[in-house]
């Protein structure tokens, strides 16, 4: 008989807001929220405690406005370090019981338990025990037989929960549920869904396959395949999870881009300092993909395959660059910005030339050389671009040090 | 007053890297440690925090004396 996986998702509550409070105690009864650097316009939420949440306080929205809805509201500037250690601390939790742990972010975690002497519903209960006890924080834990569903049961009860889904429950549990809970549905495809009358997860499951194929391609043939809970999706161990996919920076400018020839200095910022931290690392990058944020927060990630792998920062800003201008309609200014080179090749061993580089393509490479060995004598903004000098948008940015907060869910797609 | 308070400690430390404390300080006085009763992972409960917290015997008393990640070791009052 085929042995039904155990596979549990972990998501911690309100990860950075619960983090400062179980940090500082005092904070445990009030509204709490975790925000940027206003004074870099990064001020805005970036996390919020469940009590600043019933204040109707948004991720993503202004400081001020958060204050007007809940002037008692208390704001913690953010402290990457600290979330970094209670994310490692968390893992070290997980590790008791697997070494399949993948981590989605800092606050969530995929673990494969298959075969442990526990049940997984045990587990859960003892890693929900261990993060109060422990760390003072809450997690909520979905158990089921794919990762698919973990992830859906994590989301179903909050805080401190353990959601069971079997595949004698899913039918009940899973299909009510909206179809955007399911992982990978966002806005677009839940209005293709919705157009054609799929509201629920059971709706999708029990679609015709031949129409899902038709209107949302290879995507809605696995999502369906997600709704059914045939996803056979293995939880990846740590190391195989981290190691280097992509490369990329982000970052909110000091103040909005209204059009391509600002947007462009940006780019070309972003760009060189991608390529700089692929030289670093000994990688060269096949696709380009670039992040684009209006100023009402909503984002869109478009990407494209380069010719041949590179770690030019000119071949990464020219790619980023045509797909701005191919995907970004200019409806509303830009906010933020993210490039990333993914499909990563080793540089180590081998540089794939073409049968004749041509002598400009040689220039840049010694030029980009030139480049990293001053920054890395004295730092990123020794030297610039000649296009960075009439663009005070990009003045006060340091790509390379600026490890903003709001892009990692972002980043991750969930805007 | 309730609070954490970082205190002077002197610890022993095996060929693992195990840390033990012998004795800490309070005020001008030097406590010895008689006994580490537990060495466990653990929250601060009354302020907040968290590091490997040491269950302690000075003379009859339990006591929770804490080591946070800087290594700096403190107690609740």
């Amino acid at each position: 008989m085929e042995t039904v996986r155990s596979i549990l998702h972990s998501d911690c509550n309100s990860f950075y807001a619960s983090v400062e409070a179980a940090e500082d105690l005092s904070l445990k009864d009030k509204p709490v929220a975790v925000c940027g650097d206003p004074a870099l316009r990064h001020g805005i939420i970036l996390a919020k405690s469940p009590l600043a949440k019933q204040c109707g306080i948004l991720t993503g929205e202004a400081i001020w406005q958060a204050k007007q809805k809940c002037p008692t509201l208390v704001l913690v500037p953010a402290d990457q370090r600290k979330y970094l250690l209670y994310s490692r601390k968390m893992r070290a939790i997980y590790r008791r019981y697997t070494h399949q742990v993948e981590p989605y972010g800092l606050d969530e975690s995929w673990l494969d338990v298959t075969g442990h002497a526990l049940s997984g519903e045990e587990i859960a209960a003892q890693i929900r025990n261990s993060a109060r006890e422990e760390l003072g924080i809450t997690v909520s834990i979905g158990v089921s037989y794919n990762k698919v569903f973990a992830k859906l049961g994590s989301d179903m009860r909050k805080p401190d929960a353990t959601t069971v889904i079997t595949p004698d429950n899913f039918r009940d549990k899973v299909w009510p549920l909206p179809a955007s809970d399911l992982l990978y549905v966002g806005r677009a495809t839940r209005r293709r869904l919705a157009q054609m009358a799929l509201y629920t997860i059971g709706d999708l499951a029990c679609a015709n396959d031949g129409l899902i194929r038709a209107a949302l391609g290879k995507n809605g043939e696995m999502l369906q395949r997600f709704a059914r809970g045939e996803d056979e999706d293995p939880v990846l161990c740590a190391e195989e999870a981290e190691e280097i996919k992509s490369v990329g920076n982000s970052t909110t400018t000091p103040h909005d881009l209204r059009d391509e020839e600002e947007a462009k200095a940006v780019l070309y910022l972003l760009a060189d300092s991608v390529a700089a931290r692929l030289r670093a690392h000994r990688l060269a990058c096949r696709t380009v993909s670039v992040w684009m944020r209006d100023s009402q927060l909503h984002s869109i990630i478009r990407q494209c395959r380069l010719g041949t792998t590179s770690d030019s920062g000119s071949d990464i800003a020219r790619a980023a660059l045509s797909l701005l201008r191919a995907h970004y309609p200019w409806d509303l200014p830009l906010r933020s910005l993210g490039v990333s080179g993914s499909d990563l090749n080793s540089t180590e061993h081998m540089v794939q030339l073409p049968l004749w580089t041509p002598p400009k393509a040689l220039r840049e490479r010694a030029l980009e050389g030139a480049l990293d060995d001053i920054r890395s004598r004295w730092g990123h903004n020794a030297i610039r671009r000649g296009l960075m000098l009439c663009r005070p948008a990009t003045q006060d940015l340091n790509p390379v040090d600026d490890h903003d907060l709001q892009s990692l869910g972002a980043m991750r797609g969930r805007g | 007053m309730e609070g954490k308070t970082y205190v002077w400690v002197r610890a022993r430390t095996d060929v693992n890297g195990t840390v033990t404390p012998e004795a800490f300080r309070r005020g001008d006085e030097l406590l010895p440690i008689a006994r580490v009763a537990e060495r466990r992972e653990a929250r601060a409960t009354k302020q907040g925090g968290r590091g490997i917290r040491y269950t302690i015997l000075v003379g009859q008393t339990r006591l929770y004396l804490y080591m946070d990640e800087d290594r700096r070791w403190f107690v609740e009052e």
